[in-house]
């Protein structure tokens, strides 16, 4: 706390002295002044609450659609040879650069902007999900193989539940990287946050832009909070991780 | 329970060979241990007569069902155990074998009390039953005040008791242990093997004991089988002359001592 209260007063100070052009840095005291003002407040939040649902919904996907990948992806040995380099091909490629494309698939608006942040999101959850189902402990294999097991009992009962850690760590990830695939596709189609911010851009309005920046922020910040209270209710009793 | 392997063989993927040419018979109701030095390939002839390996060559005979069946089909990772395609008759099998590891092996997520439901669950039961049936475990191993706690808040000692109770819920006609005691300290560890004799004496059921304790193997067995490093075959196939009653006094006594001293010499000639 005490380092961000240094650095608030700081650029206070340095604004209004003039030591810095407040085209360039707004003063903090600016950016609350335009987050409650009566003209950018409403806009401002408004827009929260759009990427919020669009970053959100991505995420909801890409926990789904992550898992079930994850879970193909585990069942055998071949499956993974032939199918994980198109999972590696959403992380490598850059989102900025098939926003476009989105954009001529599936047009302006939220679609392509929970498409965006599904895309930049899903890959953490694939990757953490497959490493924490690989990683089941041989010899509890041994034990479900020893007593007939189906595989989806051993998949439900075992593999899923010794993952979770890992399933976990990867949708951590993930909660910030969706905030940021939303705000991306935002630049291209407008709307949210990332339209915003885009605008105020072309009107050099830096205390809008920053005040975006801190809401976005506090999103992604949200959604990590939201990830965290999961994983704490459900390995408070036996992983390490959530042990105090 | 018996057990009758002929000219057991097991040569792994890439060539190293385990186990040559094991004949052994092995009785309905016997405590057999099996010595030997680490890597000689014993617990791999625990993992075939459980039927989670293959013999490379030879015969498994495992009860009444002659030759052994095919070992259980695997979850497609593991490479070597990828011919495990034909379906054996698991849920009449994984009631009458129990394995108990090295380690206590819990699922870290379930109450002692859960894990030691699991076997029944897999096998289909209903929950009331097996309820009572994981309670009823529980008691014989003297952890009935411990049915809520977690794995992780459990001594070492403690966790390996409910993987005996987890083995035992299922009133298993062939037990095998994989050296499961190793990682406890000598007292709990000669707690368990006193409580391990008694449970065995209160069943009828055939246990095989994995171990390289010497003193564990006289204490616990009516018989030793000692095996040379690898690949292992059998060098010695003990009757352990000592009274069925086997306090805990008997570990100093001249008779003991001398049990010891067989199972130790056959030891050494192996590893010559």
């Amino acid at each position: 706390m005490i380092p961000l209260v240094i650095i608030v007063v700081l650029a206070e100070v340095a604004v209004r002295r003039e030591w810095v052009a407040s085209y360039l840095v707004p003063a903090p005291s600016k950016i609350i002044a335009t987050l409650v003002s009566s003209r950018d407040g409403p806009e401002l939040f408004y827009a929260t609450g759009q990427t919020a649902l669009a970053a959100l919904t991505g995420f909801a996907a890409s926990a789904v659609i992550g898992l079930a990948v994850a879970i193909a992806l585990s069942s055998a040995r071949w499956v993974q040879r032939a199918f994980y380099p198109y999972a590696v091909f959403f992380q490598t490629v850059p989102i900025i650069a098939i926003a476009p494309l989105l954009v001529i698939w599936i047009g302006y608006g939220m679609p392509t902007v929970i498409a965006s942040a599904l895309i930049v999101s899903v890959f953490p959850v694939i990757a953490n999900t497959l490493s924490g189902l690989l990683a089941t402990e041989p010899a509890l294999v041994d034990l479900f193989r020893l007593y007939g097991a189906s595989r989806s009992a051993a998949m439900l009962k075992l593999r899923l539940p010794f993952a979770l850690p890992s399933i976990f760590t990867g949708l951590r990830v993930a909660g910030g990287l969706a905030v940021i695939g939303a705000i991306a596709g935002e630049f291209i189609t407008g709307g949210g946050l990332g339209g915003v911010i885009d605008i105020s851009k072309t009107q050099q309005r830096t205390d809008k832009i920053f005040a975006g920046l801190i809401l976005a922020a506090l999103l992604g910040i949200a959604l990590f909070a939201i990830v965290n209270l999961a994983s704490w209710l459900m390995l408070r009793n036996w992983h390490a991780s959530e042990r105090t | 329970m018996g057990v009758r392997l002929r000219g057991v063989e097991k040569v792994f993927e890439g060539g190293v060979k385990a186990l040559r040419a094991i004949d052994l018979e092995i009785g309905e109701g016997e405590f057999v241990s099996v010595l030997g030095p680490s890597g000689c390939g014993k617990s791999t002839l625990l993992r075939i007569v459980a039927g989670l390996e293959w013999a490379s060559f030879g015969e498994v005979e495992v009860g009444e069902r002659g030759p052994h069946p095919n070992p259980l089909p695997a979850y497609g990772q593991r490479g070597h155990e990828k011919r495990a395609t034909q379906v054996s008759p698991l849920q009449e099998r994984g009631s009458r074998v129990a394995f108990v590891f090295q380690d206590a092996h819990l699922l870290p997520w379930r109450n002692v009390i859960r894990n030691v439901m699991l076997p029944l669950e897999l096998l289909g039961w209903d929950r009331a039953r097996t309820r009572a049936a994981a309670g009823d475990a529980l008691s014989q191993v003297g952890l009935s005040d411990a049915l809520d706690r977690y794995p992780a808040q459990l001594s070492g000692g403690m966790r390996m008791r409910v993987s005996l109770a987890r083995a035992l819920v299922t009133e298993p006609a062939l037990l095998l242990l994989d050296e499961p005691f190793a990682a406890l300290d000598e007292i709990t560890r000669q707690r368990l093997d006193e409580q391990l004799r008694a449970l065995w004496k209160a069943r009828a059921m055939t246990v095989i004991f994995v171990t390289h304790s010497i003193s564990e193997a006289a204490y616990l067995s009516q018989r030793a089988i000692v095996m040379s490093k690898r690949p292992g075959k059998v060098l010695l196939d003990h009757r352990v002359e000592l009274p069925a009653e086997r306090p805990a006094r008997l570990r100093g006594e001249a008779s003991f001592a001398s049990e010891m001293r067989t199972l130790f010499d056959a030891l050494e000639r192996g590893e010559a």
